[in-house]
């Protein structure tokens, strides 16, 4: 199956040298704490607040539009810590998201409008279905399939999900052209 | 007759407190009737309209909406505000109270009547037009509470359908999370007192 390619307009969208192509409408705080590792698209209205902890972010991530990652805080004792925020490899967070996670590892994919609770962890290759809200501090074991409200396992997912992800990351990245580009093709 | 007594009073003490905050404010300040403490952070990209007066000690995270063009807003104490949360007064020139120590989470709405202390509203949730929220409830990820609805104290609103329950512990006060917050937020983003001062200034 091939994903459609999606032309966009150059003058909207910032690209940097490692490969990533931000929206030039985001509503990210904090920069300098945000490390993405390259090749990861940031649409429309996303918010990342980096000014509360760092975020790292890596390779050949989509991060559609107005999802929201905001760190977790965990209140030890006396001094309340915003943990780091660390997205894996070839993750793809849908539209509405709001993930207030600890850690989501690599190969997963979040639903639309789905809420992750304080300071939760998605293991590998899991999927989160849309309109789920995990609960705070929940960890979920690798390739599960999260759904409802509060979010439990209901399935499991195929032992081929990391290449399925791979494979479609890199075509959502290669079929994601500027629209000018496009024009130039005959 | 007891909580209409109480409510009675509260509209009171913040009618009070509002005289003396609008007279600091037309000192401060020329035409605009918001309000905030001195103490009380507010980032530059929050929207505000209206007549918002903000107690101090609160936290206002960047993209929130204050829409007071209906009625005033009266906020209390050491209340978080997180992003894109929308508090909206909706009713007729009645004023919208809220109390102390509340934290409005990601993508709330709130556009209750009353809202008390110590209650925190989560992600997505929403507070109908007209709505009143006592002390110490919890609201989880997107639930309601209906137009009209009065909460009881210690109630928690929970599930896909809205359940109720009675808690029987009260919610802990975000102190912690409010010092944190009070350090880290300036050093990332225009306030928005400071650039109502320097604009004044120019």
């Amino acid at each position: 199956m091939d994903l459609p390619i999606v032309y966009y307009n150059e003058t909207e969208w910032a690209k940097t040298h490692t490969g990533n192509k931000v929206n030039k409408k985001h509503a990210i705080a904090g920069t300098q704490n945000i490390v993405i590792a390259g090749k990861t698209l940031i649409e429309e209205g996303v918010t990342i607040r980096g000014d509360l902890a760092t975020v790292k972010i890596g390779k050949f991530c989509v991060l559609k539009a107005r999802c929201d990652i905001r760190p977790c805080l965990k209140i030890f004792s006396k001094k309340p810590t915003m943990c780091n925020v660390i997205i894996g490899d070839y993750v793809y967070i849908d539209e509405d998201c709001i993930v207030n996670a600890a850690q989501i590892f690599a190969f997963v994919h979040l639903g639309a409008r789905a809420v992750l609770g304080n300071g939760c962890v998605i293991r590998e290759c899991s999927r989160v279905l849309p309109d789920t809200v995990v609960s705070p501090d929940a960890v979920f074991p690798p390739f599960s399939t999260i759904a409802g409200n509060p979010a439990r396992v209901i399935g499991t997912e195929p032992m081929c999900t990391e290449n399925l992800m791979t494979e479609a990351m890199t075509m959502y990245y290669d079929n994601f052209v500027p629209r000018q580009g496009a024009t130039l093709v005959p | 007759m007891n909580a209409e007594y109480l409510w009675r009073s509260i509209v009171e003490s913040v009618a009070r407190s509002n005289l003396i905050f609008r007279k600091k404010v037309h000192i401060m300040t020329d035409s605009s009737r918001v309000s905030i403490a001195t103490s009380t952070i507010v980032c530059v990209e929050a929207e505000i309209k209206g007549e918002v007066i903000i107690k101090e000690g609160c936290v206002v995270h960047p993209h929130v909406v204050f829409d007071a063009t209906n009625g005033p807003i009266y906020v209390g104490e050491n209340n978080i505000f997180e992003e894109f949360a929308v508090i909206r007064n909706n009713s007729e020139g009645q004023p919208m109270i809220i109390g102390d120590s509340n934290i409005f989470q990601v993508h709330s709405k709130c556009s209750a009547k009353y809202v008390g202390s110590r209650n925190v509203i989560g992600v997505h949730a929403h507070l109908e037009d007209g709505c009143s929220v006592s002390d110490d409830c919890s609201i989880g990820p997107k639930c309601r509470v209906f137009s009209k609805q009065n909460l009881e104290p210690s109630v928690a609103v929970y599930g896909p359908s809205n359940s109720h329950r009675v808690t029987s512990t009260p919610n802990l006060t975000p102190t912690l999370q409010l010092e944190f917050l009070r350090k880290i937020l300036p050093s990332y983003h225009h306030l928005y007192n400071k650039k109502k001062v320097t604009a004044a200034a120019q």
